[in-house]
């Protein structure tokens, strides 16, 4: 063994010395037998044995492949860059992948994390939180998981560092850290005994650590106010530590977490508050059906407690949903990638065929070199292992410009990407993505070099070296790849380009349509009204009338009014029972977007009164029961008569809320997104809603709309100044146009188009070039034949015409093929797609003229030249 | 002159392996006794004897060893190392034994 390795290594690295002995050994034969001729042939014998020969051919094949590409920067450079282009995106995109569908928890063991929910089919066809009631049977149930938390959103103002701020936090059972694995940074973590009402402890983030306190290192044991409460820092958390998880839906990073900390009311409040969740992990061994069969027990012990407490209720059969973390936070982004990886995918096989393309028509540009070599004794084998050397050291010299690129791609979709996509955020160029390149390498190589590695390989001696001169077009199968790689480049390019422009179409229809208000000269801004001094809901009102008042003073400013949610913002729901119409059986209870306003709301925002008029004067003090609804719910529960009178009340038939009587009917608002459909949508006064000694959270944050006549900047220093004399201690936040709030509900319609884009627009790039190519070395390789047809009377015009119909045939050919693609294609992009069909004939004959347009580019040069061949001058070369 | 035989494979490693159990020797030399002592039977051209050489010194059953030649001429020498002479005890081991039974198998039925 260790002999054996000596004997390699020595043979390796002193080469010199090994071969000198050789040959003097061989010499001191020849001397001793005198009649020993082929003393190379026996060299090379032992040579053979040595154990090193693949290295060492591998080596020379390296030394001359680098060669060989050195010297022909003419064929390397656009090679390279083709190569990198495709490897590149998919490089960066694999990554994003990589982050958003297989990394996208940063919990230790995230695998065996499982997220808990409820279901009550019935009424909502996805699953919700959990209500305080049901979280111990969860915990007593569980015998499959090893630990169990909770988690609830909670918002906080934090005074007396800097500005008076609202902060979105979490309430976290000290169960749930352990449960996630999580360890403070700096600090501890909650104890047991400090999961109870009024233990004021609180976890900073990172982010708020740095933002807030200058990454003070002696945080922990201060004291800050929040809500007006003295409380306790006790740890701030690592950096990308995240709960509620990354991507979990509807969710916003929390910057601080205090303990979960239930009251005795919340306890006591059965089958009503579904806004805590929990996340268990399960045990060594257990499996998730067993989970899931505990779960389906512990669900039947909680709607017997339901039934105790508020009765029973038709229809119901409650579901507690144990799904695992990762598959949650990962769902609504799978679309997405699978469609960019699929993109990625085409450039990636596109810029290896534009490879390929090109080594072949290197391949038969070198035809006399293989034929020569082939010639001097080189095997077939060994000739083709050199070209298939000379496409991995390309391929390994454009991954890595590849990675640059890819890096640079990463830099860009972390700043365009939605915050429905935030593991995007920080992402780099790690292990896996190196790896992944590496492999990309291993595969590109041979996929581009192969073709031109067999055309090699086959070199005739004969034709090889007899062909000086005349047909540098190569061989006829050649010719027949090169050909049909154009052709699938052609396709694959319709196909991008396909795609670019039905979601650039949908991308413009969905800013077009807008959200069914009026947007220009409107600005919005959200006040959070703290928990000090605003306990009452007539102390909000009384804050924005005032800030109405005072704003509608100042010259420019038309009108000002208040509302729950802005158009495009609204995530509130509100479950309806209409008076008289009773469900269908089976049928889900119905369910609106949910506004409640404050001022002339409607008018501020351009939204038309169809049918009888807005809230009175007296109706927006609170007591008079009413409610505006919009076109859509009018014409779905009262068609083609009017709305105004009827009734409708909040919950399902069994609930004991009031009736309230439809005032006035106004138009259609989108509540979710510029490119969703508008969803039924109730609006009821501010203080009917938010009614004495209740002053939930929706009722402390409101979103401020201004009208005005005046630019953006002044319009919004009236509106800070306004609220910071009538209230220091309201903090003003998102101060933003309504047209931004409407451009940012399609942000990640903006970034998935965006990105669509780069595909289609560097494969129609990649096709042009590929056409080009082909063409001109076609071209390069019939200048006798023009020459003679020039000789013989042929205009340039008739040579111009032939070339080019001969590129724009090849063009053709690969449309036909890419329509047919692109037909099979819709299906991945449908779902994407907003009011735009996916056969839509306008956005395919744009694609298509494009694609052409470029393609006549391409080709026209090559042709040009060919128009102007010399017959003369042609003539007399040969 | 004795009929010229072909060697069965890998017999010719066993053969060298012997041919310097007493003595180092050289390429040449070592070609010259196996013919000798074979009576010219077993002829070890120089394309089977040097890589032959080269491989039973990478298995680390030869040492070569650099000297000066009967002719006054530089030569490399192949001594047999400790693991060679283990290597070549078992090997002509294992040949008698194959020798013996494959004798035994033809001459059946002679007596």
């Amino acid at each position: 063994m260790i002999a054996d390795l000596k004997y390699r290594l020595r043979r390796l690295l002193r080469r010199g010395t090994v071969e000198r002995e050789l040959a003097e050994e061989m010499a001191h034969h020849a001397a001793v037998q005198g009649n020993f001729a082929d003393q190379e042939a026996v060299a090379e014998a032992v040579r053979d044995q040595s154990g090193v020969r693949g290295l060492e051919r591998l080596g020379r094949d390296l030394r001359w492949a680098a060669r060989s590409l050195r010297t022909a920067p003419g064929f390397t450079i656009p090679a390279v860059l083709t190569l990198a282009l495709g490897m590149g995106a998919a490089a960066a995109i694999f990554s994003v992948a990589n982050a958003v569908l297989l990394e996208p928890l940063a919990y230790p063991q995230p695998g065996q994390l499982v997220l808990l929910r409820e279901r009550m089919r019935a009424f909502l066809p996805n699953p919700v939180g959990i209500p305080a009631s049901d979280l111990a049977y969860l915990k007593a149930g569980g015998a499959a998981f090893e630990a169990m938390g909770a988690y609830s959103p909670e918002e906080s103002d934090l005074t007396g560092v800097g500005a008076a701020q609202r902060l979105k936090g979490e309430r976290v059972s000290p169960e749930l850290l352990a449960t996630l694995g999580a360890k403070p940074e700096l600090g501890r973590s909650f104890r047991a005994d400090e999961d109870r009402p009024g233990a004021n402890v609180v976890l900073l983030s990172d982010g708020l650590w740095r933002r807030q306190f200058g990454a003070d290192r002696g945080i922990v044991g201060r004291r800050l106010a929040l809500n007006g409460m003295p409380t306790t820092v006790v740890g701030v958390m690592p950096a990308g530590f995240d709960c509620p998880p990354r991507g979990m839906p509807n969710t916003e990073p929390a910057q601080f977490w205090t303990p979960l900390a239930l009251t005795a009311a919340e306890r006591a409040d059965v089958g009503d508050n579904f806004d805590f969740w929990a996340i268990a992990r399960l045990r060594p061994g257990a499996s998730l059906a067993q989970a899931r069969a505990q779960m389906t027990a512990a669900a039947g012990r909680i709607q017997q407690l339901w039934e105790r407490k508020v009765g029973r209720i038709p229809g119901l059969k409650l579901e507690v949903v144990a799904d695992p973390l990762r598959a949650v936070v990962v769902a609504g982004s799978r679309p997405l990638m699978e469609l960019l990886l699929a993109a990625a995918g085409l450039l990636l096989l596109l810029s290896c065929a534009n490879t390929a393309n090109l080594f072949l028509v290197r391949a038969s540009a070198r035809r006399r070199e293989w034929a020569l070599r082939a010639a001097l004794g080189a095997g077939r084998r060994q000739i083709m292992a050199q070209a298939l050397t000379e496409a991995w050291m390309l391929a390994a010299v454009a991954a890595g410009g590849g990675l640059g690129l890819a890096w640079a791609c990463l830099r860009g979709i972390a700043a365009a990407a939605p915050a429905t996509l935030p593991q995007v955020q920080g992402l780099g160029l790690n292990g896996a993505v190196l790896a992944f390149a590496a492999g990309l390498t291993v595969l590109a190589g041979p996929l581009a070099g192969v073709l031109a590695a067999r055309a090699a390989a086959g070199a005739d001696v004969n034709d090889g070296l007899k062909e000086e001169g005349r047909s540098l077009i190569g061989g006829k199968r050649e010719a027949g790849w090169r050909k049909a790689l154009v052709v699938a480049q052609v396709a694959v390019a319709f196909v991008l380009a396909c795609g670019t422009a039905l979601l650039v179409r949908s991308y413009l229809a969905a800013l077009a349509g807008g959200a069914g208000v009026a947007t220009e000269g409107r600005l919005t801004a959200t006040v959070s009204l703290p928990q000090t001094g605003y306990t009452a809901p007539s102390q909000g009102a009384a804050f924005l009338d005032r800030l109405r008042n005072r704003l509608a003073g100042e010259p420019g400013i038309r009108r000002v009014a208040a509302s729950s949610d802005l158009p495009t913002e609204s995530d509130w729901d509100h479950l309806f029972t209409v008076e008289g119409q009773p469900l269908a059986a089976g049928a889900r209870v119905p369910d609106s977007a949910h506004s409640i306003v404050r001022g002339p709301y409607f008018a501020t925002l351009g939204i038309p009164v169809l049918q009888g008029r807005d809230f009175t004067a007296a109706e927006a003090e609170g007591n008079a029961n009413v409610v505006v609804v919009s076109a859509a719910l009018a014409a779905r529960y009262w068609p083609r008569q009017s709305a105004i009178g009827r009734r409708l009340k909040w919950g399902p038939a069994i609930s004991s809320d009031p009736w309230l009587r439809v005032v006035g009917v106004v138009g259609d608002v989108k509540d979710s997104a510029l490119d969703s459909r508008a969803a039924l949508h109730t609006y009821t006064p501010y203080l009917q809603d938010c009614r004495a000694g209740s002053m939930h959270e929706l009722c402390r944050s409101m979103h401020v709309v201004v009208e005005s006549g005046r630019a953006e900047a002044g319009a919004a220093q009236e509106l800070r100044s306004a609220v910071a004399q009538l209230d220091p201690a309201v903090p003003l936040t998102e101060v933003r146009s309504l047209a931004t709030v409407l451009a940012g509900s399609i942000t990640p319609r903006r970034f998935n188009t965006l990105l669509i884009a780069f595909f289609g627009v560097s494969a129609l790039a990649l096709a042009a070039i590929g056409l080009y190519g082909v063409l001109a070395f076609v071209v390069a390789g019939q200048r006798r034949e023009f020459g003679v047809r020039m000789a013989l009377g042929a205009r340039p015009r008739q040579i111009l015409g032939a070339t080019l119909r001969q590129g724009l045939g090849w063009a053709l050919a690969g449309l036909g093929a890419g329509a047919v693609l692109a037909f099979l294609a819709t299906g991945l992009v449908r779902g994407m797609l907003y009011q735009t069909p996916g056969l839509d004939a306008a956005t395919w004959g744009w694609a298509a003229g494009l694609l052409l347009a470029l393609a006549a580019a391409a080709c026209w040069v090559p042709a040009w030249r060919a128009s102007r061949t010399e017959a003369g001058v042609v003539l007399r070369e040969g | 002159m004795p009929m010229r035989l072909d060697l069965p494979q890998g017999t010719l490693d066993l053969l060298i392996l012997k041919t310097v159990a007493l003595e180092a020797r050289h390429g040449c030399g070592i070609a010259e006794r196996i013919g000798q002592i074979s009576q010219g039977a077993v002829q070890v051209p120089p394309g089977s004897l040097y890589p032959a050489l080269h491989r039973l010194e990478r298995r680390g059953w030869l040492r070569p060893k650099w000297g000066v030649s009967e002719a006054n001429r530089k030569a490399k020498y192949y001594e047999l190392t400790r693991a060679g002479r283990a290597r070549l005890e078992a090997e002509a081991g294992a040949w008698k034994r194959l020798t013996w039974a494959v004798g035994t198998i033809l001459s059946e039925g002679e007596r």
